[in-house]
């Protein structure tokens, strides 16, 4: 598993601004992402743009359990770290 | 096979003949997770299903079914069939909302008993207990832990039974369960392979949920009734990443696949150009059929453009029409015609009329009605057969058509047993559906629900719809509804639009609105009596998305 804080966040505000109307990183890392309007399909985008940067198979779902991009990395570093360990 | 007379008579002889030919395919995610079943191995695993449900009683019993896209849900369903029980599938869900409309449907059915995995079972205790204030569930939960060793003759099932529920989509508050028998099920099959041509040993499938009917009847089923294969993924993995589907398509040689027109827009919006597909071969994919959503001749050329290359034939598109309440198919084809519209007078359109007129209003045709079916188009008030050139609902009448809907005797009666004024004694289905005919294809304009009548016009709120949306302001998605609604005892035009924030804050409202108007009237030579211009986000939705029209009238 790969994992970088810093690309994977701009990977995934580079998709929100696309798909959300005046996005703000620095207003909306808390926000949950229905609240900004996202969608059901939006939030299964965003499990493969997850997919993409750690080069594992993510939940569909995952933008479901942690709705907000702070949640969403913190999870992931979280679970990065156990992956190293066990390595 | 005409002479047998229900489906599992029908897979139990293919397991005879050709005990070691795959039957089901299941891919969950990339070629290696690939699980398959033969023939002989479903036709035993579903014997031994269908045994213990007949020793635990529940023939002409109603039986849930809460499965993940899985080989299992294929095993439990066939083996209901195989023992008459009445199989109600159902969504696994964890959207709050759907799953109340499960709660809902359980209820409506009274069932006691659900067939499951055990580890959906778990998940599925939490969240009723969750919703009945940490009580235990009553429900009896069958998971792949009951066996029976007993052996037993399984009594015979006659046609005429209910094989399954079919619920379909309708509101959340109010879903319907539509009574489909052994026969009508063996019939849709009969009449799906002659309006496609099948060739025996098709391979089918792809993306559909198992629960729903296209994805159950014309999926699942119908393979299954060819002695073909039916191969399929789960339905969130082709939402992540809609190039599973073609990759799906190509691997396995699919013959047959379909999707609503969503699907396929899916692929066109999501499949990055820089993904490299170049190894996919999607010439084996003769039946590309779109249905259970109205057809888009645009979406189905922008297909086509990005994925001809792949060797994909714009021929394959099969545009269909069909519902649960007719088990599954009643029009496509034939197979190689591709899309074909009708360009037609807009005037006269309005009015109801059907006058053939280039340069007009596109309608996309649903394909060749199958010869089994009767399919009338009727006034909507007075009952009688509409003229060759006008529009009217299409009622139909076949031995596919269902039972009625489960504990709705008076709607059961208004929709399924509907006669025409001439006297005709057929008890016919009211589809609801607005539409024409013409040399034996079916034409769909809307649904009666939503046709407007302003000022004498026949209208259908989405050609707005989609005028609002091409301006060049309008927010980004699908941010407008156009309806109707009554000041001075008069029927007004009204919509509502979802225009970007950006233009809000620097345009002054009457500005937009008044553009909005100028673009109304030149595409549609109606005025809009009511606009309103709203930041993105406030039109209320359903779960998929779709705009809730009536309850948008709360915003004037």
């Amino acid at each position: 598993m790969k994992f970088c804080r810093q690309t994977l966040t701009e990977d995934i505000t580079q998709y929100l601004c696309e798909a959300i109307e005046e996005f703000s990183t620095e207003q909306h890392l808390d926000t949950s992402f229905s609240r900004l309007g996202l969608d059901s399909t939006g939030h299964v985008q965003l499990s493969a743009i997850i997919e993409d940067h750690t080069q594992t198979e993510i939940e569909p779902t995952i933008a479901f359990d942690y709705p907000t991009i702070n949640s969403l990395l913190q999870f992931l570093e979280g679970k990065y770290q156990q992956v190293k360990e066990i390595a | 096979m005409r002479q047998c007379q229900l489906l599992m008579s029908v897979i139990r002889e293919h397991a005879q003949r050709e005990p070691e030919t795959i039957a089901c395919s299941f891919q969950p995610r990339g070629p290696e997770t690939a699980i398959h079943l033969t023939y002989q191995e479903l036709v035993d695993r579903v014997e031994s299903r269908a045994k213990l449900l007949v020793l635990l009683g529940y023939r002409q019993k109603y039986i849930a079914l809460l499965f993940p896209t899985g080989l299992e849900f294929i095993v439990d369903f066939l083996a209901c069939l195989r023992a008459g029980v009445i199989a109600v599938p159902l969504n696994v869900t964890r959207n709050a909302k759907q799953f109340e409309r499960t709660l809902t449907i359980l209820a409506d059915t009274k069932v006691q008993a659900i067939l499951t995995t055990a580890d959906t079972q778990k998940t599925l205790s939490k969240q009723l207990s969750e919703v009945n204030g940490g009580h235990e569930s009553d429900f009896i939960w069958i998971d792949e832990h009951y066996r029976t060793l007993e052996d037993i003759d399984i009594p015979a099932v006659t046609p005429e039974l209910v094989a399954f529920i079919q619920y379909t989509s309708g509101s959340t508050s109010s879903p319907k369960g539509v009574m489909v028998t052994q026969a009508n099920v063996l019939h849709n099959m009969q009449v799906m392979q002659a309006s496609c041509q099948h060739p025996k040993g098709a391979v089918v499938g792809g993306w559909l949920p198992q629960f729903h009917d296209m994805g159950l009847v014309g999926h699942m089923l119908l393979p299954l009734y060819l002695a073909g294969r039916y191969v399929f993924m789960p339905p969130m993995s082709f939402i992540q990443r809609p190039s599973r589907w073609l990759k799906l398509i190509s691997q396995y040689r699919i013959f047959c696949s379909a999707a609503p027109n969503f699907g396929y827009e899916h692929c066109v919006n999501l499949i990055r150009e820089s993904e490299d597909l170049s190894d996919l071969d999607l010439s084996c994919w003769k039946i590309a059929l779109n249905g259970s959503e109205p057809v888009s001749a645009a979406t189905m050329q922008q297909f086509s453009h990005r994925f001809y290359h792949l060797g994909f034939d714009h021929n394959a598109f099969f545009p269909s029409y069909g519902m649960a309440e007719t088990t599954l198919f009643v029009s496509g084809g034939p197979q190689g015609t591709g899309v074909q519209s009708l360009s037609l007078d807009k005037a006269s359109f309005e009015l109801g009329k059907v006058e053939v007129k280039p340069d007009g209003v596109k309608v996309v045709c649903c394909g060749a009605i199958n010869k089994d079916f009767t399919v009338r188009v009727v006034n909507p008030q007075t009952f009688e057969i509409c003229r060759s050139n006008e529009t009217g609902e299409i009622w139909i009448a076949g031995e596919s058509v269902a039972q009625g809907y489960l504990n709705q005797t008076a709607k059961t009666v208004t929709d399924f047993q509907a006669k025409l004024a001439n006297g005709d004694t057929t008890p016919y289905m009211r589809t609801g559906d607005m539409g024409f005919m013409l040399d034996g294809q079916l034409y769909i304009t809307g649904r009666i629900k939503e046709l407007l009548i302003v000022r004498g016009r026949n209208l259908y709120p989405y050609d707005i719809e989609r005028t609002c949306r091409s301006y060049r302001y309008a927010a980004k998605g699908n941010g407008a509804a156009v309806f109707t609604f009554t000041r001075d005892s008069k029927t007004k035009l009204a919509a509502v639009v979802e225009v970007s924030r950006q233009a809000l804050s620097d345009k002054p409202p009457r500005q937009l609105i008044n553009d909005l108007k100028a673009l109304v009237t030149e595409e549609h030579e109606i005025a809009l009596d009511r606009i309103l211009v709203v930041p993105p986000g406030t039109i209320p939705k359903t779960t998929s998305g779709k705009v809730k029209r009536t309850a948008c009238c709360a915003l004037l």
